[in-house]
């Protein structure tokens, strides 16, 4: 899918509520092309809630339901049952795809166990969670999702812990499809969308959303902040199907070596949350420590595509 | 602060009260005011390669390179990302209103 193939039909209406940049209404974008208008959007309490205009507009041009945020999984289990109703009943005559939208917060912390809920019982659903790694509506907040070493509000010398990785929980669930997408890469976040929505039963996509308030860069560079945290490592896209994780985009292009790691430091630099590494003076052991952790993961995951290139087809384990 | 009702008249002109929302542009008015630069394409320079339209985060550029001032909030995304640097950021002047 080339970009000039994308539908031009807009689901998110100019002139809404978002801050210059929002990495939030840009996923929105991408996500509504690819699914379409016939979609039932639950968003649970995110900056979505917020961008998408008080009362009584809306800028979100879909059924939308606003929601609490520990209610994630239980909405969606609701409006699928419901609809699956309607479809039976013949008022609906094809079902709608069900769109959970949700932060990082609505998904690691305190929305975790309706996701997991929903996801045991393998409801036929599309779980979105845009991962701003902070609680950035409420003025940034250390989330379950702040990287190590970056700077909140309640974390004002650097996170101590690293951050969970919830895309691994969802996988340990044995939902039918598990990806994640990152801004920069349009095509390859509309293609896993398309793919999602033909798929049956829970489906988990993550995108990455750097957030220029939350994370202090200018609000130009949120697409090249995005763009650097795929090329450093500090994010990774893959999409996970069949008990198998295929990597995609500059992930790939890295494991099967067309690409070069880019230096952590350059995506540290390029954000205030991490200026406590460089500034006053350089913090070269937490920098070597996240730079140690990113090169071990994808040495592993060269070594595995060389083998598998050169002796046999065999599947290790994805690293944590 | 909520309504005491006082007739079936008045019932009446008030209607229903839902806590429904309508879509629309511009839900939080002509968001073009926030706007400190702004972004000017130069035609000659562009390739079309639509790499601004679906970046934009507000919709503001159409797929024919269109950008609408009314609601551009000037973030500077598509000057940044533009392959040929066919879009420039110039500093806006506006009268005393904004």
């Amino acid at each position: 899918m080339r970009l000039r193939d994308f539908p031009e039909d807009e689901v998110f209406l100019q002139g809404s509520a978002a801050c210059q940049g929002c990495p939030g209404s840009a996923a929105i974008r991408v996500a509504f092309k690819a699914l379409g208008r016939n979609t039932i959007l639950a968003v649970i309490a995110s900056c979505t809630s917020v961008f998408q205009s008080p009362f009584p507009l809306s800028a979100l041009d879909v059924p939308t339901l606003n929601m609490a945020f520990a209610t994630g999984g239980a909405v969606a289990s609701g409006i699928t049952a419901a609809a699956d109703r309607l479809v039976a009943r013949g008022d609906f005559e094809e079902k709608p795809t069900i769109l959970a939208w949700a932060g990082d917060g609505g998904t690691y912390d305190i929305g975790i166990q309706a996701l997991s809920g929903a996801a045991e019982r393998n409801t036929d659903f599309i779980y979105v969670c845009y991962n701003n790694e902070a609680y950035s509506n409420t003025g940034t907040q250390r989330s379950g999702a702040t990287p190590y070493a970056a700077w909140t509000t309640n974390t004002t010398k650097g996170k101590e812990e690293w951050r969970k990785d919830i895309a691994q929980i969802m996988i340990a669930h044995g939902v039918p499809y598990v990806a994640t997408a990152s801004l920069a890469y349009p095509t390859d976040m509309y293609r896993k969308f398309a793919k999602a929505k033909e798929i049956k039963g829970t489906r988990y996509i993550e995108i990455q959303a750097p957030c220029p308030p939350g994370w202090k860069f200018p609000s130009s560079h949120t697409i090249k902040v995005a763009r650097l945290a795929v090329q450093s490592g500090m994010w990774m896209l893959f999409e996970h199907e069949g008990g198998k994780t295929t990597y995609s985009a500059g992930t790939q292009r890295i494991i099967q070596g067309q690409s070069k790691l880019v230096p952590v430091e350059d995506y540290l630099q390029a954000q205030g949350r991490f200026r406590h590494l460089f500034y006053p003076e350089k913090d070269e052991v937490r920098i070597a420590e996240i730079q140690g952790r990113i090169s071990h993961i994808f040495e592993t995951l060269q070594f595995t595509h060389k083998m598998k290139e050169h002796i046999m087809d065999i599947e290790l384990a994805p690293p944590r | 602060m909520p309504r005491r009702k006082k007739n079936e008249k008045e019932e009446e002109e008030i209607g229903f009260i839902t806590t429904l929302s309508v879509p629309s542009e511009g839900s939080v008015g002509l968001t073009g005011s926030w706007r400190v630069f702004m972004p000017l394409l130069d035609e000659e320079k562009c390739n079309k390669c639509l790499l601004c339209w679906i970046y934009c985060p507000e919709a503001c550029i159409s797929k024919d390179i269109k950008i609408n001032y009314d609601y551009c909030k000037g973030c500077g995304i598509c000057a940044e990302e533009c392959p040929r640097k066919a879009v420039t950021m110039i500093k806006e002047e506006k009268d005393e209103t904004g």
